[in-house]
């Protein structure tokens, strides 16, 4: 929107305001990621220095929390448990979203707004007092020995708001796409596949992530679906190797955490151009 | 081409006009199709007419969602209604009730205070996490290296788990060796030296900011993927009438991401009243003098300390219409008026 | 291309976890699963130790021994509850939810799996039901003020100077607050986050003026939440929360930031159990001194309790749906019959086993003199008593807990407080 003019003159103002930007940004990055910088260095203090001052630089960098991390408890297991679980949770999420969120987007009929209020219900419950029936239940169907009890329990969770926000994402988008590509002779899922998908890209991003990160993330159920320490995924098997009642090994925790964050700012920086990829792939 | 805007401002560029009568032209195409199609299914059998029908793929689709949906969500959770019938101590044999446990629940002044503090919540959560997304959404939306370091930054916090973010703001928070109060002894602000978490008066304020840290990000990236899907046409038929930033961001990209706000409002509102239990537990665990107890904290402790699972099983259930019924208003509301462009 | 080798991806996982779920179903070996809560590394340093050597020298029994945290672990033992999928054994605190487990047929008493002599009699009579022991003593921590030598020099207080030097009267101790006031420091460490410490202040006043008749007679409905000791001891408490003794923003401070609190310097005593110990080994910085004294004795108080001591007392409870109860006997009977074991206890884990003759046998092994000071505070009391959130009733002990934050800070009367104990106990 830059209107033609003295060039000197614009230069300065622009080189002003960028400069404004740019310290505004910055200011508040460091507001987000310092903290998280922090949580980074306290991985490597020891206790003693994390119980005189926990807001200092480590003094040195002291390994000793990362192979505690790796001895004290099955770390390995833990991140092997939590890709399983997370991977195929995702999928079935994403699939299944995806589906149901074109068919009451897109779909005319009669039953979609009842489906619609049905996901949202979903949505909308309090797992905390479904814990135990649902505990209960995956008891009898034998699930809770295996990881599949909880991969079900979260896509169950998340369906509903991953319908949203697919439905979302596809009704904003205009229909004389669908329409041309009816006229062009695709079928529903000839048209949801190659032309639908590529557009509502930004969505499926944003369902994946927010996805990835609960299920990655999750503590709770997954301490009390999973009936043996083997089982767990990372969360609670971080909690229980170094949390305790009254005493808890914060820095060994620390080491825990940047681990565990890896793989979710690995999955963020390669999804996050697919949010910003928009028309441009599609006027053909 | 429509455009639903409260007032009668529609850009109108001359490719619009072009698209409009292609539009009504193809709409009208189509509708002949479907009459002869309809006359078709008139001769068929209900059944069959179903099968044929655009239902049966609707439900099919949507199909493995209900499956899951209803089997490991809805089923515990008609239980957990049915254990609210009942007064229940997780030991011992239960005895049937009926609605006692709800009466009881609508007379005690904590519920009430719960409820306060969470709608206190929510409002607060929606009025500061909704702006700033939508800001920084709007000015990083580019495709700069710079632009994605600092969307990344901004992203940064929601990556952490709950634990780690509860352990980070309870030590920012600390009265003692807190940046938070030392940063404002430095500047000479000691009077404002709270202890942010410990008074009922700044504890759910504190709570508030830590959240909004923690969740405006994901917010930013909805926003980002509704700022993507709109046509970049609007913006360059836009350009041919006026510059002012303001106006286009009021007329067009808003209502644009009509369904963007519609997200962004369910996810705020069904994680105050359910996945936000986590972090004000691990902060304050309801706070002092339960000043930022939420409905689900009063539902938890209800349950596993007070061994009272009726009791807490009819707060989760009143819990839930709340939110059911204030999620629907929306939602029926854009079900109504498709974004027709 | 990124579809198609995640599909791969989810073949290959679901192939090898099934495979991992027959290799599961396999084992011919004897499995003991335990559920505990970890309160100090030591504590869970010494646990796996002991599940190791017992493995080892028991090849056809493989112990599982798990920790969780206390809010997760509430839950998960609830829902397995109710499941009828208890682990063989868990952890518990005797009291009156504890002792329905047993009338409920949950768990077996450990009377009929091994010999119990060689407990104490007051901890025998805890985990007691009609006179039979349902559980297995895990620990004792006894309950002192511990406070920092340092701070206590520089202003002033010698507690040679105390009519008893190893328990002050009240009005003793509130000089000592006033003069530590006086000197700059905080007077009391305290982090009341978790709503109990504060309480613990309430529980042993009420002991001081009421004794454990009092309380023992309000819980069994004999007696009353109102009676005169239980005021007494709310207004006492909540005046002294008043006095500007806690430290700044106490409600908020839990978990970790509590013993920081000692050690830092930001807190002069710092009423708790014997974990202290070897919570202050680890973390404080060198040269931090510390010592004990008896919690203070009014002197127109109860006379018969002047000298008891507030203890939680924790125990194992081996479930029955156990399928090898003389496995389970094996493990824990050590715990009772070894003393080589019970040393090496209460060296790595600083807590007092409950077994007769270990406080002779404490003194020879070099155990932490502080610790068997507290020991001894322990034998010379008359009684104890537990944690009142496990004693009471599980409602009222919830309403105590939630009250525990507005009486530390004014918000509701001593007396309020009390009334609204005995209504939510004689509900129903």
């Amino acid at each position: 929107m830059r209107k033609q003019g003295y060039q000197p003159l614009r230069v300065k103002k622009y080189i002003f305001r960028d400069l404004l930007f740019h310290t505004f940004y910055t200011l508040v990055s460091a507001a987000t990621l310092g903290p998280i910088i922090w949580i980074f260095m306290l991985s490597f203090k020891t206790k003693k220095e994390f119980a005189t001052n926990p807001l200092s630089l480590p003094r040195s960098f002291f390994l000793g929390n990362y192979i505690n991390a790796f001895t004290d408890s099955l770390l390995t297991t833990f991140f092997m448990n939590s890709i399983i679980v997370t991977s195929i949770a995702l999928a079935l999420i994403l699939i299944i979203s995806t589906l149901a969120g074109y068919s009451l987007a897109r779909i005319k009929f009669s039953s979609s707004r009842i489906l619609f209020m049905i996901f949202v219900m979903l949505d909308g419950l309090p797992i905390y007092i479904l814990i135990i029936p649902l505990y209960v239940m995956l008891n009898f169907l034998k699930l809770d020995n295996y990881l599949w009890g909880l991969i079900f329990t979260y896509v169950a969770m998340r369906t509903g708001v991953s319908i949203i926000i697919m439905r979302g994402f596809f009704r904003s988008i205009p229909s004389y796409l669908e329409d041309a590509a009816k006229i062009d002779g695709c079928n529903l899922l000839q048209s949801l596949w190659y032309i639908m998908l590529p557009i509502v890209r930004p969505g499926l991003t944003v369902a994946a992530i927010m996805n990835f990160i609960f299920v990655w993330n999750e503590y709770y159920l997954a301490t009390i679906l999973l009936s043996k320490m083997t089982l767990f995924t990372v969360p609670p098997g971080l909690s229980c190797s170094f949390m305790g009642r009254y005493t808890t090994n914060w820095p060994a925790m620390a080491a825990g955490f940047t681990l565990t964050i890896i793989p979710t700012f690995l999955v963020f920086i390669f999804l996050q151009d697919k949010i910003i990829k928009g028309w441009s792939t599609i006027d053909k | 081409m429509t455009i639903s805007c409260p007032n009668n401002i529609c850009f109108v560029g001359a490719r619009g006009i072009y698209k409009y009568i292609f539009i009504i032209k193809l709409n009208n195409k189509i509708r002949e199709g479907e009459a002869i199609n309809n006359r078709f299914m008139d001769r068929l059998g209900k059944w069959r007419q179903f099968l044929l029908s655009p239902n049966l793929v609707g439900w099919l689709m949507c199909m493995p969602a209900l499956v899951f949906g209803v089997l490991f969500f809805l089923v515990p959770a008609f239980v957990g209604f049915l254990i609210s019938l009942y007064d229940w101590d997780g030991v011992t044999s239960m005895t049937f009730i009926g609605l006692d446990n709800y009466i009881e629940v609508f007379k005690i002044h904590r519920y009430w205070n719960a409820m306060l503090v969470n709608w206190l919540t929510f409002f607060g959560c929606l009025l500061t996490q909704i702006p700033l997304a939508l800001f920084f959404a709007i000015t990083l939306s580019k495709k700069s290296p710079i632009a994605k370091v600092y969307r990344s930054a901004i992203f940064a916090p929601r990556m952490l788990s709950v634990a780690a973010a509860g352990l980070l703001w309870s030590l920012v928070f600390d009265p003692y060796e807190g940046p938070l109060n030392q940063l404002l002894e430095k500047i000479g602000l000691e009077s404002l030296t709270f202890s942010w978490l410990g008074e009922p008066n700044t504890a759910l304020i504190s709570l508030l900011i830590a959240s909004s840290w923690l969740y405006f990000g994901f917010h930013m990236i909805i926003f980002m993927g509704g700022l993507a899907s709109i046509p970049k046409e609007y913006y360059e038929s836009v350009q041919l009438d006026t510059n002012n930033g303001l106006m286009v961001l009021w007329y067009i990209t808003i209502p644009l991401l009509r369904e963007q706000f519609l997200i962004s409002f369910v996810i705020v509102f069904s994680g105050t009243f359910g996945a936000l239990i986590g972090f004000f537990s691990l902060m304050t665990g309801g706070g002092p003098s339960g000043s930022t107890e939420l409905l689900g904290l009063y539902m938890v402790s209800q349950a596993f300390r007070a061994n009272r699972f009726g009791y807490a099983s009819a707060i989760g259930v009143i819990t839930f219409f709340i939110v059911f019924i204030v999620l629907l208003w929306p939602v029926i509301q854009t079900s109504r008026k498709r974004l027709e462009y | 291309m990124k579809k198609y080798s995640i599909t791969l991806l989810t073949i290959v996982l679901f192939v090898v976890l099934g495979f991992s779920a027959f290799t599961a179903a396999a084992e011919q070996k004897i499995e003991l699963k335990v559920w505990d809560v970890s309160f100090n590394e030591g504590y869970v340093r010494w646990w796996k130790n002991y599940v190791k050597e017992f493995n080892k020298a028991n090849p056809n029994i493989e112990v599982t021994y798990e920790t969780y945290e206390t809010e997760a672990f509430k839950a998960k033992t609830a829902a397995s509850i109710v499941a009828g999928t208890m682990p063989d054994i868990f952890k518990l605190n005797p009291g009156a939810i504890a002792f329905k487990y047993y009338t409920e047929g949950k768990v077996l008493a450990i009377e009929d799996l091994y010999d119990v002599s060689p407990y104490m009699p007051g901890i025998k009579e805890g985990c007691s039901f009609n006179g039979k022991m349902i559980f297995h003593p895990l620990y004792m921590v006894p309950f002192a003020i511990y406070y920092n030598k340092a701070q206590f020099a520089e202003a002033g207080i010698d507690l040679q100077k105390w009519a008893d030097p190893t328990q002050p009267t009240w009005d003793e101790f509130i000089v000592a607050c006033d003069k530590l006031k006086d000197a700059g420091f905080t007077p009391i460490a305290i982090g009341n986050a978790s709503n109990w410490p504060f309480l613990a202040w309430v529980w042993i006043l009420q002991n001081r003026f009421g004794g454990t008749k009092e309380l023992i007679d309000a819980v069994s409905g004999v007696g009353s939440y109102t009676s005169p000791g239980f005021i007494k001891a709310a207004e006492v408490a909540q005046r002294f929360a008043q006095s500007g003794y806690f430290p700044k923003g106490f409600s908020s401070i839990g978990g970790n930031s509590m013993y920081i609190l000692l050690t830092q310097g930001n807190g002069a005593m710092f009423y708790f159990g014997t974990w202290v110990i070897g919570t202050i080994k680890d973390n404080a910085p060198p040269g931090f001194e510390y010592g004990v004294f008896k919690f203070p004795s009014f002197p127109d108080g109860n006379p018969d309790s002047q000298r008891d001591i507030y203890s939680v007392l924790t125990a194992f409870a081996v479930s029955s749906t156990t399928k090898h109860p003389e496995a389970v006997a094996k493990f824990l009977q050590p715990l009772t019959t070894s003393y080589d074991v019970m040393l090496s206890y209460i060296k790595e884990a600083s807590v007092i086993p409950a077994i007769n003759g270990i406080l002779e046998m404490a003194k020879t092994a070099g155990v932490d003199p502080v610790m068997l000071t507290v020991a001894q505070h322990f034998a010379e009391a008359k009684h104890g008593f537990g944690a009142w959130d496990w004693v009471l009733p599980a409602p009222v002990a919830e309403e105590m807990l939630n009250m525990s934050q507005p009486l530390s800070m004014g918000t509701i009367t001593p007396k309020e407080f009390c009334e609204r104990l005995e209504a939510k106990a004689r509900q129903k």
